[in-house]
């Protein structure tokens, strides 16, 4: 699906980053992990080709992704950001539309077709009820699921999600992971920085740590989500238990 | 998808068509409906033919276009810098145009020297504010508006100063023109053939300003190559205010809050809001243009001035009850 040949990120004032040479296959779900500011931004919007790398490249189902259009980019691959804009308003409805952008020519409308997708898109993310409200009056947690019913929308082989669990409820964090997790299992593959240790260990088959000084390492979940790499990216100390054959992580505290 | 708008477009089209006929009937002398339909079998008085054909058509079909151009550049401004409060002037350019067309009276140059040099500084203005704003690299919409902005002030102060310094005689004139004034208008041919021709041109591009309104990042992310796009809205809007203010001078308020108003009607969908916005634009810069030519007839009035007084309890009442 997507590869990196010796890809270094462009982060200014960070001279050493560790080469990625990095293979994202069909079916896999990657969960990008590191502390705030390690570049997990950065390396999601260099994956998707828009922000250029110091060097190496990306390749995208074998070629480079400079060399492909803008739209035929977006057909293959999306991203869902950490924050959305909203200065002027629009309907939830016409928003979640916009994922077909890619697919028409530019004197095409929307056709029915497309607007049963959107539709199911946001019937995915339970948002069907709100779907002539404008933009301006959804609650945190109600744009992130339209920016991921965008997503669906767009329907693209490779999904790129900052956060993908920024403002959801407990409820909705697992619909939305199950459903990416449903995506994936049909072929698909996803990428998304999360902050959850345990919702990577969930929802994630694999797992690339980024380490604040630039260091990076990737590899099954099992392997990686190991106690003293994890200490150490955090530099947060952490204890671990066992419930139902799962390993869960919770941080240490003093207090409490 | 959003052809159920259709008929409100229509319906605004019947508007600015009654607008017109209005603009051409009324004035310090008024004229029956029927003089119209006898000019244009050329059966008319030649009393009636000069006042029609030669004196009030063009005016009122500059004003039509000019007001047509600032809403449409307006509205683009607005995406381009994902700000509601744009205005085609938000960039510096009726400043540059100012202070050219100002220099050019100064000089005691005529009419078509002073447009001349408003269309000149209004493009010197947009390249300067451009340059300085994508040359070093970095382009974002907020330092666009911020260099736009600056400059405006700069243009704000040259203004001043050349108002200071100039003789008495000199000062209605250039009073108006910052004013916005229709009598000098030129012919209304390129205007409105820049006008049809832009329009035409962004029909295919209304879906891609949706998107681009959602944010650059988003909207890269959703397949638009925002640089191109944005170079091109610029360009545009650019090319639409330098006319608007060579015909008519500065005239202000119509581009900020037309589209606004048409949004509150229409939605936000550029598909719709553009040609909206066009048709709106002009009827209101009719409307008040008429209004400027008889309120104080045989005297007129700058119509920008007019414009504000109209549009801005309009704006306010559709705000007022839009919020309710």
């Amino acid at each position: 699906m997507m590869q990196t040949e010796n890809l270094v990120m462009h982060i200014p004032n960070r001279p050493k980053l560790d080469a990625l040479n990095w293979q994202i296959e069909a079916g896999q779900s990657w969960g990008v992990l590191g502390p705030n500011g390690a570049g997990k931004t950065t390396l999601l919007l260099t994956l998707a080709g828009l922000k250029a790398p110091r060097s190496g490249r990306v390749l995208l189902a074998n070629q480079a992704i400079t060399g492909y259009t803008m739209p035929q980019r977006a057909q293959k691959l999306g991203l869902v950001f950490q924050q959305q804009q909203d200065d002027f308003p629009a309907t939830v409805l016409a928003t979640a539309l916009m994922g077909r952008h890619p697919y028409l020519r530019s004197w095409q409308t929307e056709s029915q077709a497309d607007l049963e997708l959107a539709q199911h898109a946001l019937a995915q993310m339970e948002l069907t009820e709100l779907e002539s409200r404008s933009i301006q009056t959804l609650s945190g947690g109600e744009r992130q699921r339209l920016a991921l019913a965008v997503l669906l929308t767009q329907n693209p082989d490779l999904l790129l999600l900052d956060e993908p669990t920024n403002h959801l409820d407990l409820h909705h964090q697992m619909a939305v992971l199950e459903i990416l997790h449903q995506q994936v299992q049909a072929g698909k593959s996803a990428v998304m920085a999360l902050h959850d240790l345990n919702l990577a260990a969930r929802f994630c088959s694999h797992i690339l740590l980024l380490y604040p000084d630039g260091q990076a390492c990737w590899g099954e979940k099992n392997t990686m989500l190991q106690l003293p790499a994890l200490e150490k990216l955090y530099r947060q100390r952490l204890i671990t238990t066992q419930i139902a054959g799962q390993t869960l992580f919770f941080p240490y505290s003093s207090i409490g | 998808m959003q052809l159920y708008r259709l008929p409100h477009l229509l319906g605004l089209m019947a508007f600015a068509l009654l607008v017109i006929l209005l603009g051409v009937l009324l004035g310090s002398v008024n004229l029956p409906i029927n003089a119209i339909y006898s000019v244009l079998t050329g059966q008319g008085s030649p009393l009636h033919n000069t006042l029609i054909l030669d004196l009030r058509l063009p005016r009122v079909l500059a004003a039509f276009a000019t007001g047509g151009l600032l809403a449409t550049a307006g509205a683009l401004m607005q995406v381009l810098l994902r700000n509601p409060l744009a205005d085609p002037y938000v960039l510096g350019l009726s400043g540059g145009a100012a202070v050219a067309a100002l220099l050019a009276m100064l000089a005691g140059l005529g009419v078509f020297w002073v447009s001349s040099a408003a269309f000149g500084g209004a493009l010197f203005s947009t390249f300067l504010v451009f340059g300085l704003a994508y040359g070093s690299g970095q382009s974002s919409a907020t330092r666009l508006l911020l260099t736009g902005v600056v400059v405006a002030s700069g243009w704000g102060a040259l203004i001043s100063f050349l108002l200071a310094t100039s003789q008495a005689h000199q000062l209605p004139g250039m009073l108006y023109w910052l004013m916005g004034d229709l009598s000098h208008a030129p012919s209304p041919v390129i205007p409105w053939l820049v006008l049809l021709a832009v329009l035409v041109l962004l029909i295919p591009l209304g879906r891609t300003l949706n998107v681009l309104a959602r944010g650059a990042l988003q909207a890269a992310a959703l397949g638009v190559s925002v640089k191109k796009v944005e170079l091109m809205i610029f360009g545009l809007a650019a090319l639409l205010t330098a006319i608007a203010v060579t015909v008519a001078g500065s005239i202000g308020f119509v581009g900020l809050i037309v589209p606004h108003l048409m949004r509150m009607v229409f939605g936000y969908d550029q598909r719709i809001l553009l040609p909206a916005s066009a048709l709106a634009g002009g009827s209101l810069l009719v409307l008040a243009d008429t209004l400027a030519r008889i309120v104080i007839a045989p005297q007129q009035l700058p119509v920008g001035v007019i414009t504000a007084m109209l549009g801005v309890p309009v704006f306010l009442l559709l705000l007022y009850r839009s919020n309710r």
